[in-house]
């Protein structure tokens, strides 16, 4: 026989359960199911009312983490967010001679994220790396590589490290150690390769327009080198980067037009890693940036089709030989999330002597540096929901110097926590 | 003067959005008919009370309410952890309330031999890579696939729940109704069609998805596997004319409505 409950008496079974739930510090929402579901099943409840009771417990459950007050859970443990990826990667060099290298890697990678108050987080995250420097200071930037050696313990250093505030309907500014493309939408690495995390200070904004356009806007205020003498004029980076997503059924649109200024010339610069950057000249970058993307082009797959520019218009030094540029193609699933899921990516770039600073661009092409053009194709694949294989395969050589052709060949296997 | 002015515009705007009694709804194209049948009815009963309704989609509605620029939000899922992570950095809390259970049955012809489907076979039925009943168990007969136009949010239900968001083959026949999928897959004996949970006719049967039977039972407990909840989020718990209209769609009357278009009830 099935009893019908009015809405008092739904409220205060459900009162009972989450009650019966939160007191007894277990885990939860699957304690809520089993006892709605026996009830259910009893003709206490209707399956609908269980249905309902089950469902927006877990939904209360989940906003109540969120927020940290769920009362199950300390408050600390709410506010903290743990994520990272472990890749093991075997890659082969290649260049002119015999000159051919096999390297086995691995990559780690892990951080936190906590939000002490409202509007406020704190973010910070350790990785893998070179840690050949002064007093063991980070060798190379560009890249979270440790090559086995040894039985060597691997090191591990600081990789990131920020405190943020989300300005109510405007903005989030953010500074310490900020995360790659913080500072500016970083298509496919033309200036920065995607393992700088800099030092400085950025600030980030969305606003829908309507109709489809979302107008986004970065900026930063990057410290190249933060020891110096007083009177001294720092050796820092302006970034300004204005954008718009514009998205319609299935075609999407996203395109941007940066500014960037390296105040590099006659001002004092570290040089204890592989980025090159010099004290002879500045560097004033114009760099617009496109990627359109149209989905369910072959059933599920996607295409994009993507291009990015970079002028150096402070020239002084490399007149006439200071533009870069990327191109290239994606098919497949628009992102490798589950067993199965699949793309295919070709991209050609080329960066003259003086496009950009030496070293800070994609370490994979040619060890980032300048007057290099070439090719890469890449291919992913999902094995699990959350592990994934890829395969790398670039191949570049020099534009203006003396030729010296160089490929490398990455297999990888990634699992995201 | 200039203060008396300033202070009743003051007591005006207060009295303006306090006391309009409007409520602004977005998101879930597929929640869209209940919430659309649903502010009609509350708004005839309630005419102080003025109810925007708009789609969009469950992300944008998710979005609109985390911005403060909706006061409901419809969504045919639940909110993502990026979007409760949002919503908290904007000082709002997502309240949930399920308001119905969206599921679609799978029908063939009454003569057909096959009862039961996998979800697998589904897909390659509706992708176009299984063409004959032979190759899912039935006979060597060719499959007509039938399905709801695309304007349908049974069809974008569908797409969702069973396609993992691939599109129906081209050839498909193409209906407006639930009733005329009904009449065509009655009428063809090779045909395969799909409808709402309860929707029933002559000359068709349904078949258990994955060992599953189709009905309001195994929607409502989630066993079947083409349902799933549909929702309404407010910030935090609803208050005045919000709360009373998510009442009201939680009511008896408000779930005959649901009903009515082709969903699940909860009561």
């Amino acid at each position: 026989m099935r009893v019908k409950l009015g809405t008092k008496q739904l409220q205060k079974v459900v009162l009972a359960l989450t009650a019966a739930v939160f007191m007894s510090g277990a885990a939860f929402a699957g304690e809520v199911d089993k006892l709605a579901s026996v009830l259910a099943e009893k003709g206490v409840i209707t399956y609908g009312e269980a249905q309902r009771i089950t469902t927006e417990t877990g939904e209360d459950i989940k906003a109540q983490t969120a927020s940290g007050t769920n009362p199950a859970i300390p408050a600390w443990v709410q506010n903290i967010k743990f994520s990272g990826d472990i890749r093991l990667r075997f890659q082969s060099d290649w260049s002119a001679g015999d000159n051919t290298r096999d390297r086995e890697r691995m990559r780690l990678r892990f951080g936190f994220e906590a939000r002490p108050v409202q509007n406020v987080t704190a973010a910070f995250g350790f990785a893998t790396g070179k840690f050949g420097g002064v007093d063991g200071a980070d060798a190379e930037p560009t890249s979270t590589n440790a090559t086995f050696a040894g039985f060597n313990k691997l090191p591990i250093g600081i990789d990131y490290a920020y405190l943020s505030y989300d300005i109510n309907n405007i903005g989030k500014i953010s500074a310490g150690k900020i995360k790659s493309g913080m500072t500016a939408w970083n298509l496919k690495q033309l200036i920065w390769d995607g393992d700088i995390n800099p030092d400085g200070v950025s600030f980030n904004m969305n606003k829908d327009l309507g109709k489809g356009f979302t107008f986004f806007g970065n900026a930063g205020w990057l410290i190249i080198n933060g020891d110096v003498r007083r009177q001294a004029e720092l050796a820092d980076v302006y970034i300004l980067q204005p954008g718009v997503t514009y998205k319609t059924g299935n075609i999407g649109i996203k395109a941007a037009l940066g500014y960037q200024q390296f105040n590099t010339k006659g001002r004092h610069i570290t040089a204890n890693n592989n980025i090159a950057f010099n004290s002879a000249t500045d560097y004033r970058l114009i760099n617009p940036a496109v990627e359109a993307s149209v989905s369910e082009v072959i059933g599920k797959y996607v295409v994009k089709v993507f291009g990015e520019y970079v002028k150096n218009t402070d020239d002084a030094l490399y007149k006439n030989n200071n533009e870069g540029g990327l191109y290239g193609i994606t098919f497949g699933d628009g992102k490798i999330g589950n067993r199965g899921d699949w793309n295919i990516t070709y991209a050609g770039r080329y960066l003259m002597a003086g496009a950009v600073p030496a070293a800070l661009s994609f370490s994979d092409a040619y060890g980032g540096a300048a007057d290099v053009r070439g090719f890469e194709i890449g291919i992913n694949y999902g094995l699990t929901k959350n592990t994934s294989f890829a395969f790398n395969y670039l191949s570049y050589d020099r534009i203006n110097g003396a030729k010296d052709p160089r490929s490398l060949a990455q297999c990888d296997i990634s699992y995201k926590f | 003067m200039k203060k008396a002015l300033a202070a009743v515009l003051a007591v005006s705007l207060f009295a303006g959005n306090v006391f309009a009694g409007k409520i602004i709804m977005e998101g879930s194209t597929t929640v869209l008919p209940i919430a659309q049948r649903a502010a009609e009815e509350f708004m005839d009963a309630n005419s102080s009370v003025d109810i925007t309704v708009r789609g969009g989609g469950s992300g944008v509605g998710i979005n609109s309410l985390i911005s403060g620029t909706c006061d409901i939000a419809n969504s045919s899922r639940a909110i993502k952890d990026t979007e409760i992570q949002a919503a908290v950095s904007k000082g709002r809390k997502a309240k949930a309330f399920v308001v119905a259970m969206d599921g679609i049955a799978v029908i063939v012809n009454s003569q057909n031999p096959v009862s039961k489907l996998s979800k697998k076979q589904i897909m390659d039925i509706y992708t176009g890579k299984a063409v004959n009943w032979s190759q899912v168990g039935g006979n060597n007969s060719k499959i007509v696939v039938v399905s709801r136009d695309s304007a349908s949010g049974t069809y974008e239900s569908f797409g969702e729940l069973a396609l993992n968001k691939q599109k129906v083959i081209g050839s498909a026949l193409m209906q407006a109704s639930n009733q005329a999928i009904v009449t065509a897959v009655s009428k063809t004996p090779g045909a395969i069609g799909y409808v709402g949970v309860g929707y029933t006719g002559g000359g068709i049967k349904s078949v258990a998805i994955d060992g599953v039977a189709a009905s309001k039972e195994t929607v409502l407990t989630g066993k079947y596997p083409y349902s799933r909840p549909l929702f309404m989020y407010t910030d935090g718990e609803p208050k005045g004319d919000t709360k009373n209209f998510i009442d009201f769609v939680l009511s008896a009357d408000g779930q005959a409505i649901a009903e009515e278009e082709g969903f699940v009830p909860l009561k």
